[in-house]
Formats: C-alpha cells, structure tokens, sequence
C-alpha cells in the first residue's frame, strides 16, 4: 500500500512539468503583449521595450521556460509580471480561500445530498421521491452565476441577512458556498439514492428485517454505509472540480480565490501567476483524487492495491 | 464490528463543519469612519511615474501631492493652476527657467522633510540614466533640475515649451519621499510614501488598498479616519454592495441600472462628464480607408447623437472635436451631421458602386470591408455601441463586421508598425487632460505612429506636424489657441480619426457620503475624496 502511495505521488513530477509547459506554450501563443498591457495605451515603443527587458520577456522562449523551472525548484516562483508582488504571497492566500470555499460546498453538499438522497430511496416512487428529483434536475441544470445572483437579491439585498460579497466573516461563506454547493447536492442525492435503492435489494438487508432491525437501524447502519462508498467517491471528485471550477462564483460574490486570479492573470497575460495557479490546482486533484482512491479501500475491506 | 465505525458520520462532519467557520478570517476594521469605494480595476503600481492607470491614479492621488494642480473652473469655463506644494512660481523672459518656491513645513508620511532635494531627486528620477514608464515627455522638455536654496527649486527646460506647467503638473511628477525611494529601490511601487492627507497602509493584493489619514497633512488632518479602495471586477457585484452598503460608494456603474438604482432613498447616481474621448481609429494608409471621401462617409453615416441618447442615455458628451471642452484649445471644428444620403454620394463619388445589387459597394472587384475591433467590456455599452455602428454603416453598403477582442489581444493588436497593421478599424479612448496638445500631438502627429507612440491612424500631413509643432512653443495663449483651431478644421476635414462622443464617469453614492468631488481635468484627480466624510 505504501509503494502504491509512493509510486502515485512519484506520477506528480512529469505531470507538474507537463502542465507548466503547456500553458506556458499556450500563454506564449495567444496574440497579445504583457509588457504593452502594463505600460498601457499612454506608453511609447521605447518604453515598452525597457520593460520587456525588466521583465526578462525578450529573452528567448526556451530560457524563460528554463529559467522558470530552476527557480521552482528553489522555491522561488517568481514575481508577478503585473504587480512586481511575488507570486507565493499573491496565490497562497487566494488559494486558501478557494479551499475554504471548495470545502464549505463540498460539505454541505453531502449534507444535503446524502440526506434528500437516502430520504428519496426511503419514500421510493412516492410523491416525495418525484419530489426530490425534480430538485435535483434544478439543481443540475440552474447555471451558478444565476443562482448565485438570485440568492444574493434575496437574502443580502431584500432581506440584509448575509452580506453580499467579500470574505471577511463566516456570513460571507454562507452565500457562495451554497450556490457552489447546489450542483454538486444534487449530483449526490441522486448517487445516493440509487445505490441506496441497489443495496436495499440484496440479500443480507432481509436478513435484517428478519432478524427483527429497526427501519432506522436498517437504513443507517446497513445500507447507507454501503451506498456511500460510490457517493463518496464522487464526493471527491466534486472537490476538485469545485476547487477549480469556481471562477464565476468567485466573480459574482468577489471572493478572492485562486479561480479568478487565474483569469485575469491570463487576461493581462502574466506567465508566472498562471503557472503557479496551474500548478497548485493539479497538485490539489491529485491528491485529492489519491485521497479519494485510499479512502475507498478504508471503507470496502474487498478493494486494496498492490 | 470494529469500534472505529460507531462513530457516526454527521457528527464527524458537523464537527469539521463547525471547525472549519472557525477558520481565521481576514481582519475589517468596523472603524465608522472609514469610507469604502469599490472600483472595477486592479491597481497595479503605485509608483507615479509608472502608474498609467485610472485606478492606480485614483488611488495615488489620495497619497501623493505635486507642486502644482490644474483645476477646471466651472464659472470662468477655463482652467486654474492651483498651488499644492510649490506656493508661488516664476518663468524667466524667455520661459526656458522656471522657479518654484516651496511650501514650507511640509513632511512625507515617513517623517522627511519635503524641500527641494526631494523635488530634484523625483525630477531626476524621470530624467535620469533609468527611465520611467513616462519619462518620455521629461526628457524632451527638461535639461536639469537646480536646487537654488532649502525651498526653491529651478528647472532648466531645453525648450520654452507653452504647455509647460500642464507637463508638471501631471501626476507622473508626484512627490514619492526620497528616503523611501532608496529604502525600497524597486520595490517602491508597494510602498508608496507621499505627503497627501492619506497614507498608505495595506495592500491585500488582489482585494483591496488600505489608506489611513495622515494626521499631520500640512492643511489639517482629513475629516476621515481611512480609505479603502476595493477590486471588485464584476459590476453587478459592485451594484450589489453598494445596495446593501456594504461599500459606501462604486464606480462605473452600467448604464442600464442608473434608473433602477435611483429609486428607492439610499442611493444617488452621479453621471460626471470627463475629457475622456471614445474615438474610431481609421487607417489613413491601408484601404478603404485610406481615402478622404471613404472616412467622410463614415462619419457622415453614424449617428452619434442618436446613439448617445439612446443606447448611453444622455450619459456622455458629443465629440465634434479631438479636444474636451475642459481643455485649452479646443475648438468645436465638427458640426456632428448625421445624412447617410450624403454618405451615399461621397462614396459613389469615391468609386464605389453597388454592382451586384447586394447592398454591399464594390469597387475595381473588391467589397467596401470594414472590419470594427473592439474590446468588449471596457466601455460603457461597448458592444452594443459596436453593434449600432455596424448597422448604420451597413446602411449606407459598407459590409461592416463586428470583431470583438479580449484586451490583451487588442492591445497586440493595434500597436503595430504600419506595414504590418491590419487595416481595421478600432474603438478605443484617449483623455484631452489640460492641454489639446496632448490630443492632438499624440494622436496625429506624423512622429507619433505606432508603434512609437498612439497615432495609429498611421495618418500624415505636414501642415498639422508644423501648425503643432509651432503650438507647442508658442507662448501667447490666443496665437496658440489659433494654431490649435487650424489643426482641429484640418482633422475634420481629414478625418483620421473619428471621435464618437467624451464618456461620462458614472458613480453611485450612499445618501451619507458628503463632500467627495469628482473632476474632469486633470485625469488623475477624477475621483476626489480628500475631503470627502461621512454621516
């Protein structure tokens, strides 16, 4: 299991090199000057070349590429080409707060998720299972930024019960955390209950009944702890996509998270504050996908890896 | 059944749930005496002469002073050159040396005394072996900075130059302390130490700047207790915090929301007029447009003020001229005429005819194309702005299609030699600030073609180069206006450049922000609250 684990996280160095290649390929393409944008409208030819040369942009593509990776290695991710601030201190903070946000979501997913899911599977073909999957279809299909703004028109601007944006208190993760949250619920609700609705037709569940169970112990204690090993695994899988995935909540809600710093560092085309953000996201699925891998052999003793 | 899985799962969760709101959060001062204005544009450096943007200058003009400051007088409908750290000043006979006497007794925010070895030292800096972003001007206009005594200050101009004191005064001649310029070296623009009534204390990159009132300013200390400038890239956000006050005021509001966010008591919406010119950049080199008659049907066939009252409201001013009307030298040349039948007939007259009958004009085989590029988002009701326009030129048989970039690729876009320009047409902005030489030099001149400088027109007539030339050195105000005025009728006649309307500044306020001003001239001071306070 270890020499699993290891062999794993040894697959994050081709992958972090791979990553950094191509979208600093991809950057380097795309039509569209970082040293004109920060010298602006105003600046003259000269002028931008002196700072293209203060940047180092004018050395050839290669070096750059080269010179980035040996300062990675040594820990030094560079300066923002935008801000002159360097890198670390620009997207270690907004990279917290995306995970701050990303595990509020997740969590309260679940919540949510598993209970209307489990609540589904128990009142089968009823009007409360039609119920909640009519919810759950809403809640795929409602795009985030519109339910984003529905909630804060209701509860920040009509009823003043949560501020509207910003992340100062634990009021302002309420908000966006619910939004984010809604998709992913609804993709949980409807995992759980189906393999609620799987795991309550096999044999050992009747064995249950006859011995004489409680409904509730049933329920709980048998089914569920089976069916969750898929919902959790999906539950894992969410997480990084939310991580990632959570730049137009992060827009609507102004919450400084790494999403929208990425954006906009491709907007004014700032090569290290990309990197950086690319790296720490594929750094976080993987393991966050590992995590998710191990936790399955926790939960079903009949899964292990050599 | 091992114990371990007794535990059950909701209580695990609610446990981290509940740990995890207790995360530390960022700190917010809950001082009543800190106005909070939230801004569409990351700052980017507070360094004055490097910093060219509209909210970096905002921002900086709550924390740094310069000797002198154009105001716009509304009563006289003519500009004022107020001291702020420079008391009085003289020009020598031949204006080639000006001397400033200083304002005495005046500190930075770091203790250091502002005299005039600071003035030298920033002076120097713009002149100096390292350039600044904005030297360029500087080093054209100034030989040497002398310091004459503790507290005057003489520059020595290699040209009596007429615009002189609308060169100092811009913000790029910002007075940083020079202990902090040797502290911090390059990393200056973090740490910005001016001697304005605010100074500067955090910058949560990405979030947010903290300003804290300098109780020592030398004209007393600010009625607040602190500023805080918020990023909020996204207007309907801005919206949503001014509604629910959690920001006491926001800028750039979109148009369509001023009615809705006028109802109601606790908001005002202010629509300020500034010297800001939205114009159509025409390639006077490449064609079609490279044909006079071709550029008079253009703007024969657009309907500016059709479009400014209906698609902007009201919100914006006319451009019937390159120059603002809070410029000096600005002469109304163009009389704003919307007749596409005459557009029509320019055109024909030019060669072109509808030979296909497609409602697209050919000419020797090739369609009358014009391509429009335009960011989208930048301007207040761009798109739809791009849109009207290409109907309106569709009209009169142009085959106009809307290209819509993202800023950077904008950017690489028109800062091109001429020989490798596209030949489109572009939409972009450029402020008239005090004097009309800085819209007129840069913008038609034949030295300033890009890439070198902003005249993408690629546009040349000797007759402008030398009417400006001559205007930048004369002296009397009435023999410089008439130069002015000659160049203005010959760039109508021209039409290099089609100049669509100056964009109103848009701010809404909460009911109990007093005392903010907002101005049109000079541009760095557009958003002015240093005496600005709160109910």
């Amino acid at each position: 299991m270890g020499a699993y684990i290891f062999r794993r996280l040894l697959m994050l160095l081709p992958l972090m090199i791979g990553i950094t290649l191509v979208s600093f390929l991809i950057l380097q393409s795309v039509p569209g000057d970082p040293a004109r944008i920060i010298a602006g409208m105003d600046a003259d030819e000269e002028m931008v070349q002196r700072v293209r040369h203060q940047l180092g942009l004018d050395r050839s593509i290669p070096i750059q590429y080269l010179n980035f990776l040996v300062n990675v290695v040594r820990g030094d991710f560079g300066q923002s080409i935008r801000t002159g601030h360097p890198v670390v201190k620009e997207v270690w903070p907004r990279f917290l707060n995306s995970v701050r946000l990303a595990i509020a979501s997740i969590l309260i997913a679940f919540l949510f998720g598993v209970t209307a899911g489990v609540i589904a599977a128990w009142r089968h073909n009823g009007p409360v299972d039609y119920g909640v999957m009519l919810l759950t279809l809403l809640g795929i299909s409602t795009p985030t930024f519109w339910s984003g703004l529905l909630l804060i028109l209701i509860f920040s601007i009509s009823l003043g019960l949560f501020p509207s944006g910003g992340a100062q208190t634990w009021r302002h993760l309420i908000l966006p955390a619910v939004t984010m949250a809604a998709p992913s619920a609804a993709i949980m609700a409807r995992m759980t209950r189906s393999s609620m609705l799987e795991v309550l037709r096999e044999d050992y569940i009747k064995t249950a009944w006859a011995k004489g169970q409680t409904e509730f112990r049933i329920f709980i204690n048998h089914a569920l702890r089976n069916a969750l090993i898929p919902t959790v695994t999906v539950a894992g899988l969410q997480f990084g996509y939310l991580l990632g995935g959570a730049v137009l909540v992060e827009t609507i809600f102004n919450w400084p998270g790494l999403g929208w710093l990425i954006v906009n560092a491709i907007f004014s085309r700032d090569y290290p504050v990309v990197q950086a953000g690319v790296m720490i996201f594929a750094f976080c699925f993987v393991l966050v996908n590992l995590f998710v891998d191990i936790l399955y052999t926790l939960l079903d003793p009949r899964v292990s890896y050599q | 059944m091992s114990n371990r899985r007794n535990i059950p799962f909701w209580v695990v969760l609610t446990f981290i749930l509940f740990s995890l709101i207790g995360l530390p959060s960022i700190g917010m001062t809950k001082e009543a005496g800190v106005m909070k204005v939230a801004i569409g544009m990351n700052p980017i450096r507070l360094d004055p002469p490097n910093a060219t943007g509209a909210s970096d200058m905002i921002i900086n003009s709550h924390i740094f002073e310069r000797l002198v400051q154009v105001q716009f007088n509304e009563k006289t409908k003519s500009r004022d050159y107020i001291p702020v750290l420079a008391e009085r000043w003289q020009a020598s006979p031949d204006k080639k040396v000006w001397t400033f006497f200083l304002r005495k007794g005046v500190k930075f925010h770091d203790g250091t005394p502002f005299n005039a070895e600071a003035v030298k030292v920033n002076v120097e800096r713009l002149i100096g072996p390292q350039p600044q972003m904005m030297s360029k001007d500087y080093m054209m206009l100034l030989a040497r900075v002398e310091v004459v005594d503790e507290y005057t200050v003489r520059f020595h101009c290699k040209v009596a130059a007429a615009p002189f004191l609308d060169l100092i005064e811009q913000s790029y001649l910002a007075m940083i302390s020079p202990a902090a310029l040797q502290k911090y070296g390059k990393e200056i623009h973090q740490h910005p130490v001016g001697t304005g009534p605010y100074k500067f204390t955090e910058w949560l990159v990405g979030q947010k700047i903290v300003m804290s009132a300098n109780k020592e300013y030398w004209k007393g200390p600010p009625k607040l207790d602190g500023i805080e400038i918020l990023f909020v890239p996204d207007d309907m956000a801005r919206v949503n915090f001014l509604q629910t006050g959690e920001v006491h005021v926001a800028y750039n509001l979109p148009i369509p929301l001023i009615d809705k966010l006028k109802e109601g008591d606790k908001i005002k919406v202010v629509s300020y007029p500034t010297a800001e010119l939205l114009y159509l950049i025409l390639n006077c080199q490449a064609p079609p447009t490279n044909d006079v008659r071709v550029r008079q049907a253009i703007k024969l066939a657009i309907d500016r003020k059709g479009i400014v009252k209906s698609i902007l409201r009201g919100n914006a001013l006319i451009g019937d001229s390159q120059v603002s009307e809070f410029t000096f030298g600005r002469y109304s040349a163009d009389p704003v005429v919307y007749n596409p039948k005459e557009a029509r007939r320019l055109l024909s007259e030019a060669g072109w005819v509808d030979s296909d009958r497609d409602g697209i004009l050919e000419k020797d085989g090739r369609k009358l194309t014009l391509n429009i590029r335009s960011p989208s988002g930048r301007y207040p009701m761009d798109q739809t702005v791009v849109e009207a326009i290409q109907t309106q030129l569709r009209d009169v048989g142009f085959e106009a299609k809307v290209i819509l970039m993202e800023f950077g690729a904008f950017i690489g876009a028109i800062y091109r030699p001429v020989d490798k320009a596209t030949g489109d047409t572009f939409m972009v902005s450029w402020s008239s600030r005090s004097d009309a030489w800085f819209a007129l030099h840069k913008t038609a001149h034949s030295s300033m073609w890009m890439p070198a400088g902003s005249n993408a027109n690629y546009y040349k007539n000797e007759e402008v180069d030398s009417l400006l030339d001559k205007a930048f050195i004369e002296l009397n105000p009435d023999k410089r206006w008439g130069l002015y005025k000659q160049v203005q009728l010959i760039l109508n006649r021209d039409t290099p450049s089609l100049p669509l309307w100056f964009m109103n500044s848009i701010v809404g306020f909460r009911k109990n922000v007093h005392g903010v001003t907002m101005m049109p001239i000079p541009v760095s001071d557009q958003f002015n609250a240093k005496d600005a306070w709160l109910e």
